[in-house]
């Protein structure tokens, strides 16, 4: 049996041709070419990878041979999962970042969020050619300019 | 400059143990996985003035659409990164057993699904990533991708079954 996983373009594709030029053995197993075994074995398989059931077992209390072999292939996904990067590829990616964005950093908070919370990094420093400066600081240079404007206009 | 050079090298630090692990089980050759990282986080620091979100779901979904354009033009120009690594049956039942085999049985049974059946399998097994989280990086509904894994699994046990089970 097979089922649509997407019955709203499944017209579509029933209008285009296939561009894969390959004969149906050859070819990468498409998601709607994979029947669904609706047996009690699949179904039992499924729930026991999925965590939601026992593993599926024999009268004598041994794995199933369809379990034993998932049992294997999780070992083995298990193996793969502790692979690191090689070691020359974080540099290789750095050398190979273009210089001229850096300063495009500086406006994206979700960089510096991640950062923050990768790293505990420092505080990200002020863009070029912006000053910061605490609003207090601000109403007392206002106050002095007005007052030294007013010195002014009474010398004049 | 150089400050936020390093602070994208910790993200890179951060992220690139499991960026590599997905584009390499999906592309199957070490080398591609390198350059796409590569191409994957230069394209990121390029554009990081358009992350909006987690950077993480960010770049995970750069690299897997580098492994999605990898995997339609392998296929478009013909070559089968799969062919060398094809099970042998030639092999005595001895050797059948070992660990290598499967390993080579189980990246060719994975290069037989397609794009989205794989890529589900190596988010839920390879990578341990739960359904919750998976909906969340690929953008779409939990039930979507259990489904998709149930295919992946049966279309896997059916291609590995007569040798193993």
């Amino acid at each position: 049996m097979m089922m649509d996983m997407n019955p709203d373009d499944a017209l579509a594709d029933r209008d285009t041709p296939t561009s894969d030029w390959r004969p149906a053995g050859e070819r990468p197993l498409s998601d709607r070419e994979v029947p669904l075994r609706h047996d009690g074995a699949m179904a039992a398989l499924n729930a026991w990878l999925d965590g939601e059931a026992p593993a599926p077992r024999t009268a004598n209390s041994q794995l199933t041979p369809e379990a034993e072999l998932w049992s294997r292939i999780s070992v083995e996904a298990a193996s793969r999962r502790k692979l690191r990067t090689p070691s020359h590829v974080a540099a290789q990616i750095m050398n190979a970042l273009p210089s001229s964005t850096a300063a495009r950093l500086v406006a994206a908070p979700a960089f510096h969020a991640s950062v923050t919370t990768v790293a505990r990094a420092q505080p990200a420093p002020t863009a070029p050619g912006r000053i910061s400066m605490p609003p207090t600081a601000i109403a007392i240079m206002a106050v002095v300019c007005m007052a030294l404007g007013a010195v002014f206009a009474r010398m004049m | 400059m150089a400050g936020d050079r390093e602070a994208f090298a910790v993200l890179v630090t951060k992220y690139s143990d499991a960026l590599y692990r997905h584009a390499l089980n999906m592309t199957g050759s070490p080398d591609v996985a390198e350059d796409i990282m590569q191409a994957s986080f230069i394209k990121a620091f390029s554009h990081l003035g358009e992350v909006r979100g987690r950077f993480d779901a960010w770049i995970f979904r750069i690299v897997a659409n580098g492994c999605k354009d990898w995997l339609k033009n392998i296929r478009r120009s013909h070559v089968s990164y799969e062919e060398d690594d094809q099970p042998s049956h030639l092999t005595t039942p001895d050797e059948e057993l070992t660990r290598s085999e499967l390993r080579i049985d189980l990246d060719w049974a994975l290069g037989q699904l397609s794009h989205s059946l794989r890529e589900a399998f190596v988010m839920k097994h390879v990578e341990g990533r739960s359904y919750e989280e998976m909906a969340d990086m690929l953008d779409s509904t939990v039930g979507a991708l259990k489904m998709r894994v149930h295919r992946a699994r049966e279309a896997l046990q059916a291609l590995l079954e007569g040798k193993y089970a």
